[in-house]
């Protein structure tokens, strides 16, 4: 009962937040447009891009082309969901320990780490939500693997693939409470990233291992992939949720860590 | 003249020595700029799948034309959109307007010097990028590395003055940075840091030649690995100072309208 | 030196009802109005001379500044500033000028001021020898002696200020736009700042136009004053002819030895409070010392004062209509002291 009207609670201000900056957000109404022709050029140049990359026919890491416009899709999915929920948030973290506005955020009668990680919404960045669903929508339909079970898996592996993100996103932007200066290194993470857009297959040798157990873009966009596409593989569905599971906690507990060592903007 | 000259030797010192305080944040970027490198193992395991060479590019090769380009982007990168779009709707441009010197020279000389801070860490992954592939190599020919000298830095001018003039846009949009992220978005898959262009359908290339986007980073890869004849690296460069002539003038024009209208965004 | 003539600036705003339905419902249909933020101001200024500009938030003083500095574009009206056509910007103007901004900098945050000082020599052409004359001067007055080899950022405010306002000075100007200079710093700060001002006023017979929201500051520099409000002149005189016509008497602060009743006090002018021994009574300014000779001999008086209303009140006078009470002004008066 009690962590059930807790939870309503936090649902209301989560609410709260969302509706506060959407309303904000619709000040700019040219954002929506310009957010939207973003979006569509981001999908175009990738769809280009396999294009270029299947030139000669050929399959991709075992991949075909339809079934690579899946983890396309994936990919611009998540990055909207960055785009629209962590990103927003988790990088003011650096600017807010910097002037000391942090000081409130910890005096919130609210979780903390919940507090940072839901004020803000970008409702613009949605578009790249839809166009990423529409995209593994669009590919999956013509491909013959594709099964109602193997897809409810592949939904879950996709809220997996979510919390993982989120847990190395705040995570590294955590570590603003002592690289105060260096500001946004969640942009190191924005840069190894982008090796989601291909199965993790298309990677040569090593490469492959260290963008599966050292950067976990693997399980973001070809874990759940392989799943709707009819390949799914106990072992790397088990492997997903132990390191969604696993990040999650370490993250919780990187924050408290932080939190304890926090001696707040004097200057 | 020489007035002229003194002023952009103290700018050029105190802006390195300014960069220079930004070093970690500097590697950050650099690091977080690494889609070439993610493109080339995708391409050499392409080349190796196919038995050697795809589309007459064998892994080292490559590995020397990613590496340049990643060089290239290195060298052109510029942020001034998002600096003057802060400084136009912060008021920040006010103090810089009321000196006796274009404001642009300022910014420009931010960007060069910065690239100066960045120099031994490219040179190291550089060379760490060639040891990494056996048998890779850029142009032993003193010819083409001053060549290339020349190439990547009216590149980079004519990017900077691509970005200064959407930064300009402030004047009249809320939005001018979004319009850069289209910029990058576009030149993500146009000028060659996906693939070498010959891997395009004809039709985008000879659409591609019209715009500056080859000229930022395919032609000068080209000269870089020794790819280019002298009547083609000749070419290019009429090619690049065109396009800068062009650019000068589009942000002139930008200037003195914007100019008109500063203030009104409430500075 | 400066010569305004009908100057309007207008803009353009959106407005927007509160909530999201509002929000919502101006997404798709926006209503915009015009704002006149200066309308048809005319003012001239000699050299020399230092002026305060006054007048409540949002009143167009700011405006105002940034056009006769040529960072705005008048919508109408004309400018002259030392001959010059302020938004053209030319060099020579420029040179001719500066502008300091209290909430605004120039220096750059992670560097000494020492190196944004050898950027402006660069950029003003300053020779060499003029540079070290000025700058030995400029840290003699404000004591800059230590604090130039610092990272900015490591500045308090008060010594950045002072960076500040030298960088802005580097170059002489003979026209000196100051808005808000002396904000947030301690009283002993804007004393300092203010005494900078005069002797630069002092020695390069510099033109001063100031805004400032501390009214010590004006009355400690300026002669003339201009109110402003609503984006038109209010008034545009001298400060003591500002205080005579908007206070038409003095006020009389008595410490009694003895009880007195309300209605003996009330015989010499307005009896403004009374509380126990001490009373606060507004006489007429023309025949005030007759009336203090008077009270003096007639009243047992243990100490008396007789002041100016606080400029304050005077001021808001001027934009209200209507009198502020009297302890309140004088309790403000006590704290920007």
């Amino acid at each position: 009962m009690r962590l059930l009207r807790r939870l309503r609670r936090y649902l209301r201000v989560a609410l709260i937040f969302a509706g506060a900056s959407v309303s904000a957000q619709l000040e700019y109404r040219a954002n929506f447009l310009v957010n939207l022709f973003g979006s569509l050029l981001l999908a175009g140049g990738s769809l280009l891009g396999l294009t270029v990359l299947y030139g000669d026919g050929q399959p991709l890491g075992g991949w075909s082309y339809r079934e690579t416009v899946v983890v396309v899709g994936l990919f611009t999915f998540v990055q909207g969901y960055i785009g629209a929920f962590l990103y927003p948030n988790l990088n003011r973290m650096s600017e807010e320990v910097r002037q000391g506005t942090m000081d409130f955020t910890l005096l919130k009668p609210v979780d903390s780490q919940f507090y940072l990680s839901t004020r803000n919404v970008n409702l613009f960045r949605l578009t790249d939500v839809a166009i990423g669903a529409g995209l593994v929508v669009w590919a999956a339909r013509g491909l013959e693997g594709v099964s109602l079970p193997g897809t409810l898996l592949g939904g879950v592996l996709v809220i997996a693939a979510l919390w993982i993100v989120y847990s190395v996103w705040f995570m590294l932007s955590t570590t603003a409470f002592w690289f105060v200066k260096v500001g946004n290194v969640t942009e190191l993470f924005n840069g190894l990233f982008r090796a989601g857009q291909f199965p993790v297959t298309a990677l040569p040798g090593w490469v492959r291992y260290v963008f599966t157990f050292i950067v976990p873009v693997a399980f973001v966009t070809t874990v759940p992939a392989e799943a709707i596409t009819g390949r799914a593989r106990p072992g790397s569905v088990l492997a997903a949720t132990v390191v969604a599971l696993l990040l999650g906690l370490i993250s919780r507990r990187f924050w408290h860590f932080a939190v304890r060592n926090y001696t707040s903007a004097s200057s | 003249m020489r007035s002229a000259l003194n002023k952009g030797r103290v700018l050029f010192t105190v802006w390195f020595a300014h960069m220079s305080a930004y070093r970690a944040e500097i590697i950050i970027w650099m690091l977080a700029g690494s889609v070439p490198l993610i493109m080339m193992a995708v391409w050499i395991a392409k080349a190796q799948a196919s038995g050697g060479a795809t589309g007459g590019f064998t892994p080292s090769d490559f590995a020397a034309y990613f590496l340049a380009a990643w060089l290239t982007q290195q060298i052109i990168v510029a942020w001034v959109a998002w600096e003057l779009d802060h400084h136009i709707r912060q008021g920040h441009l006010s103090p810089k307007l009321l000196r006796p010197l274009d404001p642009f020279w300022e910014f420009f000389m931010g960007h060069a010097s910065e690239r100066f801070v960045r120099l031994p860490f490219m040179l190291v992954i550089l060379f760490a990028g060639l040891i990494l592939v056996p048998g890779t190599r850029l142009t032993p020919d003193a010819g083409h590395v001053l060549a290339y000298a020349a190439c990547a830095s009216l590149a980079f001018t004519i990017r900077f003055l691509i970005a200064y003039s959407i930064g300009l846009l402030a004047f009249w949009f809320d939005q001018a940075t979004a319009l850069d992220e289209f910029y990058y978005v576009a030149a993500a898959f146009l000028t060659g840091t996906f693939a070498p262009l010959e891997f395009y359908p004809p039709f985008i290339q000879a659409a591609v030649e019209w715009t500056p986007f080859p000229y930022l980073v395919y032609y000068p890869v080209r000269v870089l690995t020794g790819a280019a004849d002298t009547p083609e690296i000749l070419r290019v460069l009429g090619v690049q100072l065109a396009w800068l002539l062009v650019m000068t003038l589009v942000r002139a024009l930008l200037w003195k309208q914007g100019l008109k209208r500063y203030g009104a965004v409430g500075a | 030196m400066i010569y305004v003539r009908e100057l309007r600036k207008h803009y353009t705003v959106h407005e927007k009802e509160p909530g999201l339905v509002g929000s919502l419902r101006s997404f798709i249909r926006r209503r915009t109005k015009i704002v006149r933020a200066v309308d048809g101001v005319s003012f001239e200024i000699a050299p020399g001379e230092m002026l305060g500009f006054l007048g409540p938030n949002g009143a167009g003083k700011t405006t105002t500044l940034k056009m006769l500095s040529g960072l705005l574009h008048p919508t109408s009206g004309t400018v002259s500033v030392g001959g010059y056509t302020p938004k053209e910007r030319r060099t020579p103007f420029l040179k001719h000028i500066t502008l300091v901004m209290g909430q605004k900098q120039q220096l750059l945050w992670d560097l000494p001021a020492l190196d944004s000082f050898l950027v402006n020599q660069a950029i003003y052409e300053i020779p060499n020898d003029e540079y070290k004359r000025t700058m030995a001067e400029f840290s003699e007055i404000l004591e800059l002696e230590g604090i130039l080899k610092k990272q900015v950022r490591k500045l308090s405010l008060g010594e950045r200020m002072k960076c500040e306002l030298a960088a802005a000075l580097l170059h002489r100007p003979r026209v000196l736009f100051l808005d808000e200079p002396t904000i947030g710093l301690d009283v002993n700060m804007q004393v300092r700042i203010r005494e900078f001002i005069a002797e630069y006023n002092r020695r390069y017979e510099a033109t001063v136009i100031l805004t400032s929201h501390y009214m010590a500051d004006v009355t400690a520099l300026c002669q003339r004053i201009i109110v402003i409000d609503k984006g038109c002149i209010m008034f545009d005189g001298d400060l003591s002819a500002l205080i005579e016509s908007a206070a038409p008497g003095k006020v009389v602060r008595l410490e009694l030895s003895a009880p007195v009743p309300d209605e003996r006090l009330q015989e010499y002018g307005r009896l403004e409070s009374r509380d126990g021994l001490k009373a606060e009574i507004l006489v007429p300014r023309h025949n005030t010392s007759q009336l203090a000779a008077r009270l003096l001999a007639t009243l047992p008086v243990a100490d008396v004062t007789i002041e100016d209303p606080p400029i304050e009140e005077v001021i808001g006078q001027l934009f209200t209509g209507v009198r502020a009470p009297a302890e309140a002004g004088a309790e403000q008066q006590v704290a920007a002291r």
